[in-house]
């Protein structure tokens, strides 16, 4: 629990930072002059307009983040800092394994080659939500 | 602006065809292109967006990215050789060189980050080994001075973002002509341009062909310009010339249904057009993907006959080098043959 | 279509928008301002189409945003149909903004792309109804018809109203943004730009298009455009600005037919005319230098540096609009009764050192 405090704490920075950079270009949009044009609330600007603009953009950013979350926590558990046994993750597996190297390679192997595979995975969820949330990648007319 | 009787013939394209393979099918950007130009003379090409203008231009200067555009057929005879069939370091020495091209916005073939003197030399020795720096910049402020740019030996050292928008096109004019070439491409030069800045870079254009005897391919949508600056027109639809014309009989005596609704559909300073509505052309651009046999202003045109649906129209020669694509002006057999032919093949 | 007895739908009077450049990323000192409209005064006739024309820099759009108080006028007043704008209040505001509609230049960035054509069009109406300030209150089968209505009205067919405006071309959205601008029925549409960034087939049917509307609705339009041909068609009369000033406006045939300030000839004689004859015989006015930077402060008149016909007397005074007839005014010294041209430039410099 504590970890995940910690990993909190430090990261939100980076979050907020590309979303208000997000917010910063899309409010000199044409559109949401239109919508001021029209008397649109600043309410309504920022739900109706601003966050679904935004959010494929910060999906996709957080779901690239997660893997660096995982990163982060490998390192961690890997200096001995992070999950504590009986509780495992695949820094402190590598960790632990990193010892008996050369007598038993498949204990770093494995658990590598999961973290590996799980990235890759994340990415391309990542890709997929962008796809899915992006009208323009629906059928043209 | 001058047509002279005859004038060597600088540049030819024959038949060319340029196509982009897309994930929704094979855009038939240029599709049978063929114009001559003549030394001292200025070709307009004039179409809207998707008319396939710029993409010839880039491809006389072999500039299209491969995949996924691709030069699929045809010549482009210069001094005799056909360059669509050269190497592409043959090409290299020509391109700036011989055939030079300006562009739409002047930031694109402007490097911000080097100063204008290290871009205009750079230039100048590619092409000519043997030409040391200092005479290379001496060449470069001339340029400069020929194109209007005041105190020319400062401002060489400057860089792009310091110049305002007409000056980088004076740049970049005076950095195209730098090697004397033969033939200047000028992609749309002045459509962002103001109307005053405009007027200046469209007499610096003129003036500086007919003095160093350039022949002069430009590429706009705007009638006015090509008026005022073209002495033959070509009028491009759907990736195919439609109409071609010295420009006083293209304007006098247009035939193809398209060139004369764009002309009538342009409204009018000088003529005190109140509260009439314009001419205009119904219907939308074409859609170029995977077009199918036949004329393809036929869903927008006023004129069109049964048989602009099943053929393409063969091209008909007025007299004066004015050439028409439109089964208008085909003869009587000819269309309906064409009509038969097309019956049998859908029957297939 | 004059109609000067009657009382002005909109009545600018001295309007200033400035921009401050502010220097230091911490204590954010202004170092100078840009002066995008500085200092104009029209009014718009109902049932007329108004036109301003000029170059880039010249401060029309800026013009359009502070009438409709998108930017807050530095100074000045805009009122329309009696209502002070500038100092009105967020409901008097919204009741006034039912009336003044916009619409836009770029159809690619003026609709929102992850909203459906019938939100876009149906926003106006919503924003409204969820207000209480609709006339008669709409429920959403009357906004779903009326979005049904205003499709047709403008050239579009209704079935596609559940999709994205990337599925439609340039043309097409800006018919979009037409409909939405005639969803509330306003008195008055500030058109910026609208087809600027059309093809020339296209940009004859959105004109039609806006003719026809104007007369089934009767509109009041103030049309922006830096296409002289564009702004001759449209309008019943037209100003010309230059560096955020208004230095000629004038019943647009006169304005061709008798352009009288010197930038008004230089940009008549520049824009080209899709007549080669024509083009032939014309006698340019090549001005020369680039438009200027509206950054600065000027004592003189704003056209001094690039103007053909220029006296001492320009440099250090700036002209007021003088009345050439009833309806065209030109802002512009060789049309005052006094003759300035003999005046040197120390007894300009003088003159202007004393009533400073």
């Amino acid at each position: 629990m504590n970890l995940f405090i910690a990993l909190a704490l430090v990261s939100w920075l980076t979050v907020a930072r590309m979303v208000r950079g997000q917010v910063m270009s899309l409010k000199n949009s044409e559109y949401v002059e239109a919508a001021r044009s029209m008397g649109a609330s600043t309410g309504r600007i920022i739900f109706r307009h601003m966050v679904p603009n935004s959010l494929s953009v910060i999906i996709v950013y957080s779901t690239l983040r997660v893997p660096a979350f995982i990163m982060q926590e490998s390192f961690l558990s890997f200096l001995g800092l992070g999950v504590q046994a009986p509780y495992a993750s695949w820094g402190s597996l590598v960790g632990d394994a990193v010892n008996g190297m050369t007598l038993y390679p498949w204990k770093l192997i494995f658990p590598a080659l999961a973290m590996t595979i799980f990235l890759f995975a994340m990415n391309f969820f990542g890709d997929g939500l962008r796809d899915a949330f992006d009208p323009q990648s629906k059928n043209q007319l | 602006m001058s047509l002279k009787p005859n004038a060597k013939t600088v540049l030819e394209v024959k038949d060319l065809k340029t196509y982009f393979k897309t994930d929704a099918g094979i855009v038939k950007a240029v599709d049978g292109v063929s114009f001559t130009v003549h030394e001292g003379e200025t070709l307009g090409i004039v179409g809207e967006s998707g008319s396939g203008k710029s993409v010839t231009n880039l491809s006389v200067m072999r500039l299209i990215s491969s995949p996924p555009g691709k030069i699929v057929g045809g010549e482009v005879l210069f001094e005799g050789q056909d360059i669509l069939k050269l190497s592409e370091t043959e090409m290299r020495s020509i391109r700036g060189d011989k055939i030079s091209m300006i562009f739409q916005d002047p930031m694109t073939s402007l490097n911000p980050f080097l100063r204008i003197s290290t871009q205009m030399v750079e230039t100048i020795r590619l092409h000519n080994k043997d030409v040391s720096k200092k005479e290379a910049l001496a060449r470069s402020i001339e340029m400069l001075k020929l194109v209007g740019i005041p105190s020319p030996e400062k401002r060489i050292q400057s860089y792009p973002h310091q110049f305002s928008g007409g000056m980088r096109q004076r740049v970049m004019i005076a950095q195209a002509l730098s090697c004397n070439a033969q033939v200047l491409v000028a992609d749309e030069p002045t459509t962002a341009l103001d109307v005053t800045i405009q007027a200046q870079i469209l007499e610096l254009i003129d003036k500086l062909s007919s003095q160093m005897g350039t022949a002069v391919i430009l590429v706009t949508h705007d009638l006015g310009v090509v008026a005022g600056m073209c002495d033959v027109v070509c009028v491009m639809y759907a990736g195919r010339i439609v109409e071609k014309a010295i420009t006083d009989d293209l304007y006098a005596r247009p035939s193809h249904p398209y060139t004369e609704g764009l002309i009538k559909s342009v409204p009018r300073m000088d003529t005190a057009n109140k509260n009439n509505r314009l001419f205009s052309i119904e219907g939308q651009p074409p859609n170029v993907i995977d077009l199918p046999p036949c004329c393809p202003f036929h869903p927008r045109c006023h004129k069109s006959m049964e048989v602009c649906r099943h053929a393409y129209p063969p091209i008909k020669d007025l007299g004066n080098g004015h050439e028409v694509a439109c089964w208008l002006y085909a003869e009587e057999a000819t269309r309906a043959k064409a009509l038969q032919d097309a019956e049998q093949q859908e029957k297939v | 279509m004059m109609s000067e007895k009657k009382k002005p739908l909109l009545e600018v009077r001295d309007l200033k928008q400035h921009f401050p450049i502010s220097t230091g990323s911490f204590l954010n000192k202004q170092v100078g301002a840009i002066r995008a409209v500085d200092g104009i005064s029209f009014d718009v006739y109902p049932g007329e189409t108004l036109g301003i024309v000029g170059e880039s820099g010249c401060g029309k759009s800026t013009t359009v945003r502070s009438i409709s108080q998108l930017y807050k006028p530095t100074s000045g007043s805009v009122i329309f149909n009696g209502v002070d704008l500038v100092n009105a209040d967020v409901r008097t505001m919204l009741k006034a903004r039912r009336n003044i509609q916009m619409i836009f230049q770029d159809p690619y960035a003026s609709l929102d792309p992850r909203m459906t054509v019938r939100s876009i069009i149906a926003e106006p109406m919503e924003i409204y109804n969820n207000r209480k300030l609709m006339d008669t209150p709409m429920s959403s089968m009357d906004i779903e018809r009326r979005v049904e209505d205003l499709m047709e009205r403008v050239g579009l067919n209704k079935a596609f109203k559940n999709r994205y405006p990337h599925e439609f071309s340039g043309g097409q959205r800006q018919r979009i943004g037409i409909a939405r601008a005639l969803a509330l029925n306003p008195k008055i549409i500030l058109a910026d730009e609208p087809v600027s960034a059309l093809d020339v087939s296209i940009q004859a049917q959105i004109l039609n298009l806006l003719g026809d509307l104007q007369k089934e609705f009767g509109l009041t339009f103030l049309f922006i455009a830096h296409d002289l041909a564009v702004i001759q068609h449209i309008s019943t009369r037209v100003a010309v600005m230059y560096l955020g000033k208004i230095v000629e406006i004038s019943e647009a045939v006169q304005l061709y037919e008798a352009p009288k300030h010197p930038y008004t000839v230089a940009l008549l004689s520049a824009a080209p005319i899709p007549d080669p004859t024509i083009e032939r015989a014309r006698q340019r006015i090549i001005l020369t230098g680039d438009v200027p930077s509206p950054d600065k402060e000027r004592n003189g008149c704003y056209f001094y540096d690039r103007c053909p016909k220029k006296m001492p007397w320009c440099s250090c005074h700036l002209p007021p609009m003088f009345d050439i007839t009833d309806n065209h005014q030109v802002a512009c010294w060789l049309y005052d009764k006094k003759d300035y041209s003999k005046i040197t430039m120390e007894e300009s410099q003088k003159d202007a050192a004393v009533k400073a």
